[in-house]
């Protein structure tokens, strides 16, 4: 509240343009001459009421704003202004909004065929209500595969960026030496190709190759292949495969943000390589990476609407199937857009309070450097 | 029989020589001050004995082996020579105590309650017992440095390498972490210290080396060297660390 008393004066001036619009929009109404009850005098009585009240704040609002009255009389007239007109907005959208909903609900519910096409409200209400199973099967397909997908492509990413970070040293002898050149090479290789291309054509590449090649390789028929490749599981692959690619980067990107120092105080104790970066740099270089995963899951929520194209039964795909059931284009899109939002700012605030929690014993004391 | 022997040692970085035919010998209970002005090669030198750095050429024989060979067992060799650093270098992800038992455990294989002891030992010696617990971010300046004293010392080293260990302290942390170091020298480690304290070096070394552009130019009892010097390089570098 301190913090928008510095606003007071704009946002008074806003809530009584919010409160003129609505005022004038129930003043507007037709009404049939059959219709005229008291609550529809009262509604009036109390448009005027509110008209009246929402030009005199915004009046005086400008006034304040242009003349900078002080005073403990301003500022008592400034506070009831405030509230009053706030009252009158929430009133409003409660009718407006919540009830519209909640009316459209109640219309819809009885409805066997979708309303016309000018309805766009109860078009939509009514696309929820015949068909919030597949719109929920589809949320969790779409959080099954960017979950599963990001831990996958978590635990590939650190193998790959384990081959990605090794370095020749003068006292490897060759074998070891064309090893390690050969293990950078193919995780360059397998990063440039994955970054560097489509999803969707991945997608596409992956899901019609993998079989065949499986089937050759096993030597059995295709149709057994696809018995355990299914297509959700294909959608997972893909996903991980890709999703590696760009966690091998970030978390190379973690590694590199840990100070040299670190390594070599492990090895003058006696620590292998491999000890060093398992107990002391990895642990520092995911802490590092940590926000950039979180981001990863998040984008990864959004982009699996491109295993459409495979027939993954994801929330596009949900959307693209009541498009044609409903024949309305955008509803349906409309309704997966409000889940996807939903869903990546839930898990961008939830995966905040943890990155908080781990942060928590960063808190330093003032110390020499 | 010296505890560490370095004959013609070499060592270039991208065709500059940093190290140019260094020969030492430390015998074991000395305490060794290197002084010289930046880039002369002392901390070059000091990281070739636990070779952190790889030289190019010469030897190096530590308690009888050369560990240049291909045979010697790195890691084996490592926890026989603890080093602290400049900048502490505690690990961050890791409590004071987790710091100290992590090499205990994963190079000595010691159990965890016997690790955990002879940690708690070692913080007592370097005045830090109680702040076991800690994440090393809230400490400061000098009492990281005497952790990562602390930390050197649970491998029980026969040597302890210090490169510049007060050089990143405010001024008025040096006095704990070179009590510490005093200490420590009393108690008959052999100890390589590179320094610009020559207060340090006066009061404990019992030996003084000054570098110079990748040569030792001058070495001998601290009184000699830090008030009698002979070289002209010596009285400069004396001259100009002493009027600070």
């Amino acid at each position: 509240m301190k913090k928008l008393a510095r606003y007071l004066n704009v946002i008074l001036f806003l809530l009584g343009a919010i409160s003129l619009f609505f005022s004038l929009k129930v003043l507007n109404q037709k009404i049939n001459p059959g219709e005229i009850s008291a609550t529809y005098h009262a509604k009036f009585l109390f448009g005027y009421f509110a008209l009246f009240l929402s030009v005199l704040g915004m009046l005086f609002s400008l006034w304040l704003l242009f003349f900078r009255p002080q005073g403990e009389i301003v500022q008592r007239i400034k506070n009831i202004g405030f509230w009053a007109l706030f009252g009158f907005v929430a009133l409003y959208l409660l009718e407006f909004v919540v009830f519209g909903l909640v009316n459209s609900f109640i219309r819809v519910s009885e409805m066997t065929r979708i309303p016309p096409k000018d309805q766009f409200l109860d078009s939509m209400v009514f696309i929820i209500l015949d068909y919030p199973d597949d719109f929920l099967k589809g949320v969790f397909m779409t959080l099954e595969l960017s979950l599963v997908g990001t831990l996958i492509g978590l635990l590939l990413g650190m193998v790959l960026v384990v081959l990605r970070i090794m370095q020749v040293h003068p006292q490897d002898n060759e074998a070891v030496a064309l090893l390690k050149k050969l293990g950078v090479g193919f995780s360059k290789l397998y990063i440039n190709v994955f970054r560097g291309t489509p999803m969707i054509v991945q997608a596409v590449i992956i899901y019609y190759l993998l079989p065949s090649l499986l089937a050759e390789w096993l030597n059995v028929p295709i149709s057994q292949i696809d018995k355990v490749l299914t297509i959700s599981l294909s959608g997972i692959i893909i996903v991980s495969l890709n999703t590696t690619a760009y966690l091998a980067e970030v978390l190379r990107g973690g590694i590199e943000a840990v100070d040299k120092g670190q390594l070599e105080a492990a090895r003058s104790l006696g620590l292998s390589y491999s000890q060093s970066m398992l107990s002391v740099v990895f642990p520092q270089a995911i802490k590092n990476a940590l926000p950039s995963i979180c981001n990863e899951f998040i984008i990864n929520i959004k982009d699996t609407s491109v295993l459409n194209v495979i027939g993954v039964a994801e929330l596009f795909f949900v959307a693209n199937e009541a498009q044609f059931r409903y024949y309305r284009t955008y509803e349906p899109f409309i309704i997966v857009a409000l889940i996807y939002f939903v869903l990546t700012m839930t898990t961008s605030k939830l995966l905040g309070l943890l990155e908080k929690k781990l942060n928590l014993p960063a808190k330093t004391l003032p110390s020499s450097n | 029989m010296p505890i560490i022997e370095i004959k013609n040692l070499r060592k270039a970085f991208g065709g500059q020589e940093v190290l140019k035919d260094i020969n030492l010998k430390v015998e074991e209970g000395e305490v060794i001050c290197l002084i010289g002005s930046s880039g002369s090669g002392k901390s070059t030198l000091l990281r070739c004995v636990n070779l952190l750095e790889i030289p190019d050429g010469g030897s190096i024989v530590f308690n009888g082996t050369d560990i240049l060979s291909q045979k010697v067992n790195l890691n084996k060799l490592r926890t026989e020579i603890g080093m602290v650093f400049q900048n502490f270098n505690l690990f961050r992800n890791l409590t004071v105590l987790g710091n100290l038992i992590l090499a205990p455990m994963k190079v000595l294989k010691m159990k965890k309650e016997e690790a955990v002891s002879r940690a708690r030992e070692n913080l007592r010696k370097v005045g830090m017992e109680e702040f076991a617990e800690r994440s090393p971010e809230t400490l400061s300046g000098g009492q990281k440095q005497r952790v990562a004293i602390a930390r050197a010392l649970t491998m029980n080293p026969k040597v302890m390498l210090f490169d510049e260990p007060t050089s990143a302290l405010d001024p008025e942390m040096v006095g704990e972490v070179l009590e510490v170091m005093k200490d420590l020298a009393a108690s008959g480690m052999t100890m390589i210290v590179v320094t610009h304290e020559m207060s340090f070096a006066k009061e404990v070394a019992t030996r003084v080396i000054f570098m110079d552009q990748g040569i030792i130019l001058e070495e001998g009892a601290p009184e000699e060297i830090l008030t009698n010097p002979q070289e002209a390089r010596t009285k400069e570098f004396l001259k100009r660390i002493l009027k600070q």
